[in-house]
């Protein structure tokens, strides 16, 4: 009884000593910038910072989510540049609640830099999204203005790429996810490419790829769901295609299994995928109307498999030519054959030059069931 | 001199003590750049090297029919008895010190630096000596609520971790080598809890070798478990990282209850390094009273001064001696204490102190 005594008191004390842990150094709210979306750009030498950052009074509906202010700093480095946006608005610059980073087309080169930077601050979290800007990174982040509605840039970026996240439309694009394909062979990545859109808001448009510290090129959203078919496990992907008699149709494919294997053949790197989706057939205007509850189905799955496999190999052949490997092909090459992974990095021009070279085949299966 | 433990605790309490005091350890894994599958295969030459280096201890025991290790060590000669005890408290104090600046340090490299202050230190050992004067029990019915929150975070963490995994990031798990040698050596060098199990033996209740055995298989399988979800979700940015676990608990905490209550949220790491610091506290003092018939208080804040001595030492110096110290220690209560025990053990007819 003693010791529960003991036990009582030790535990208020604790719970008492770690709920009153921010009473140490406090910071105000009202001296606090709750950082929602960073967009990061190089210009002159210089890093350029643009901060939203929630404004409690600001905007029609004030303390709501569109309610935003945004912030600017720039200076050599990028600490400088924080700090000199913190002496702008005199508050101290908050980034744990920070879910949405745009990087601007003049700090791509320095994507890793700036990654290993904000991954270094305890307040970043590592599941910190990041898009590629199309342009300049403060294009994503415009002045507040009556005609916004009530939401803010960063957050209607973020729902975005949530919603593509879930769908399998995006690549893994995760603070996380980014320093671990910075740092691997290849050091490339894909990013998820940003614009503003005629409301003057951010949207998506497809995939950047970058690689050895340059933006390399673009990728189309169908070339994105394609390689998202080649990762995912779950989620749901809607297709349009032609039908075998050429009538247009549309399936939801919901359930995904894919094999990529890599072998050297020939001193050349050979890569053999083979993917699999089911789902059902959404719709199909194939006369006569009704024949959907047929055998057709089959037939409409061999036409979807094969605009799978068309996707794929084009994006493919588009990522290889690049130079960029999201489908860890470095790695699934090095554990099914190292030899051949050693001989192929010891080559002129390394992995790249392997990967430029690189033949592949696609093998694709859909089944779908009628509607 | 005088014999301060009795049978306190049961084999089972034994067991989950030691687990909660090497989780801790674990969840606060500091590999650095060599952050890869060879840590994860690592843990099954650990815990070879780990019951090899409780054999000879163990053998001796079971040698003397008594699970008192020091006590052999005394009837070994009066030199040996206090030469035994004293290396068992500076074992003690190392690993104290160890649980104080390698938590202090966590909480710094996560939390941010005003963490890692003086006051810290102060607090972390304030807390766990008054722990240790509680006693073996508490600490041990504390290690129970410890596990039962451990194992929780380990199934949220598994929840968040399911849908990462992939297989690629443990490539080359099963390639030997020098480097799966050292880590393995590592790891079990750094395992404090061999040395506890060994030294609580006498407050057990129960076979305190079988529990200990138990103990070393529970904890690579809570290792095995911790590490391989880490690495195999995380990938390379595991290597990036001076916490993996913490940025893996930090990246699934995103839009959950767990990163609205980050104080919270660090208490599930300082528990379980709160139980581990006060259980080799209450050790120490043990092994103190062992060596030196004083008062128990003065054992305690003998044990406890010289531990956030060590502790502020390391923090001063950087701390890279006292992995080092906890290392030799480690090695000094596994080898050289069972032999200074063993012509003790061979002796017939000594009484068994209680």
């Amino acid at each position: 009884m003693k010791h529960d005594r003991h036990f009582a008191k030790l535990t208020a004390c604790l719970c008492a000593a770690l709920l009153c842990c921010g009473c140490q150094s406090p910071v105000q709210l009202k001296q606090r910038a709750a950082v929602q979306g960073l967009g990061l750009d190089r210009a002159g030498g210089l890093w350029q910072l643009t901060l939203q950052i929630f404004d409690p009074r600001g905007g029609e509906d004030g303390g709501g989510e569109g309610s935003y202010a945004l912030l600017h700093g720039s200076g050599d480095t990028l600490a400088a540049a924080f700090d000199s946006a913190a002496v702008r608005c005199g508050q101290e610059i908050f980034l744990g609640s920070a879910r949405v980073l745009a990087v601007g087309s003049g700090a791509a080169v320095s994507l890793r830099q700036a990654l290993e930077y904000l991954s270094g601050d305890p307040q970043v979290s590592p599941a910190l999204m990041v898009v590629q800007a199309r342009g300049a990174a403060d294009a994503i982040f415009p002045a507040q203005n009556g005609s916004q509605g009530r939401t803010s840039p960063a957050g209607a970026l973020r729902r975005q790429l949530q919603l593509a996240e879930k769908d399998g439309r995006l690549p893994p694009c995760r603070l996380m996810d980014l320093l671990a394909d910075l740092a691997a062979p290849g050091d490339g990545c894909i990013l998820p490419l940003a614009a503003p859109a005629q409301d003057g808001m951010p949207a998506l448009e497809g995939g950047a790829v970058l690689g050895g510290g340059a933006l390399r090129g673009t990728l189309t959203p169908q070339q994105l769901e394609a390689l998202g078919l080649a990762r995912r496990g779950a989620g749901a992907l809607a297709v349009s295609f032609a039908g075998p008699d050429g009538q247009p149709a549309s399936a939801l494919l919901e359930h995904f299994d894919s094999r990529v294997e890599v072998q050297v053949r020939g001193g050349r790197l050979h890569i053999a995928a083979a993917l699999r989706a089911s789902g059902r057939v959404t719709e199909w205007r194939a006369p006569p109307a009704g024949q959907l509850n047929g055998p057709r189905p089959d037939s409409l799955g061999h036409a979807a498999a094969g605009l799978m496999a068309r996707r794929f190999s084009a994006a493919l052949a588009q990522l290889c030519a690049m130079g960029c490997d999201p489908l860890r092909l470095a790695d699934r090459l090095r554990r099914s054959d190292p030899a051949g992974w050693a001989a192929l990095a010891a080559a002129p021009g390394g992995w790249e030059a392997a990967l430029a070279r690189a033949d592949w085949e696609v093998q694709a299966r859909c089944t779908l069931r009628p509607r | 001199m005088r014999q301060p433990w009795k049978r306190l605790i049961d084999g089972r309490q034994l067991a989950l003590l030691l687990f909660v005091g090497r989780m801790s350890a674990a969840a606060a894994w500091a590999p650095g750049a060599a952050a890869g599958p060879v840590q994860l295969a690592a843990q099954l030459p650990a815990l070879g090297l780990e019951l090899g280096l409780l054999a000879p201890a163990f053998w001796v025991l079971r040698r003397a029919g008594r699970p008192d290790l020091l006590g052999c060590a005394r009837c070994s000669g009066k030199g040996a008895g206090l030469a035994a005890a004293a290396l068992g408290w500076l074992f003690c104090v190392v690993q104290a010190a160890r649980a104080i600046d390698g938590q202090a340090r966590f909480l710094a490299g996560t939390a941010g630096s005003p963490f890692g202050g003086p006051g810290m230190y102060f607090a972390l050992w304030a807390v766990m000596l008054y722990m240790a004067w509680l006693g073996l029990e508490a600490v041990a019915r504390l290690s129970l609520g410890a596990a039962v929150g451990f194992a929780a975070a380990l199934a949220a963490l598994g929840a968040f971790a399911l849908p990462r995994l992939d297989a690629l990031n443990l490539a080359g798990l099963l390639r030997p080598g020098a480097e799966l040698g050292r880590a393995g050596l590592n790891y079990a060098l750094d395992c404090g809890q061999v040395g506890m199990a060994i030294l609580l033996a006498p407050a057990v209740r129960g076979p305190a070798r079988r529990w200990g055995a138990a103990a070393c298989a529970l904890w690579s399988g809570g290792q095995c478990l911790l590490i391989g979800l880490t690495l195999a979700a995380l990938g390379r940015f595991a290597a990036l990282q001076a916490y993996p676990v913490y940025a893996l608990a930090a990246a699934g905490s995103e839009l959950t209850l767990a990163n609205r209550a980050g104080a919270l949220f660090s208490a599930g790491w300082m528990l379980p390094a709160l139980v581990q610091g006060a259980a080799v506290l209450w050790l120490g003092a043990g092994c103190a009273q062992t060596a030196v018939s004083c008062g128990s208080a003065a054992c305690f804040l003998a044990t406890g001064g010289a531990a956030l001595a060590c502790a502020a030492a390391a923090r001063l110096t950087g701390g890279g001696w006292l992995g080092l110290a906890g290392r030799g220690t480690l090695a000094a209560v596994a080898l050289a204490v069972p032999l200074l025990a063993l012509p003790g053990a061979r002796r017939k007819g000594v009484p068994h102190e209680t």
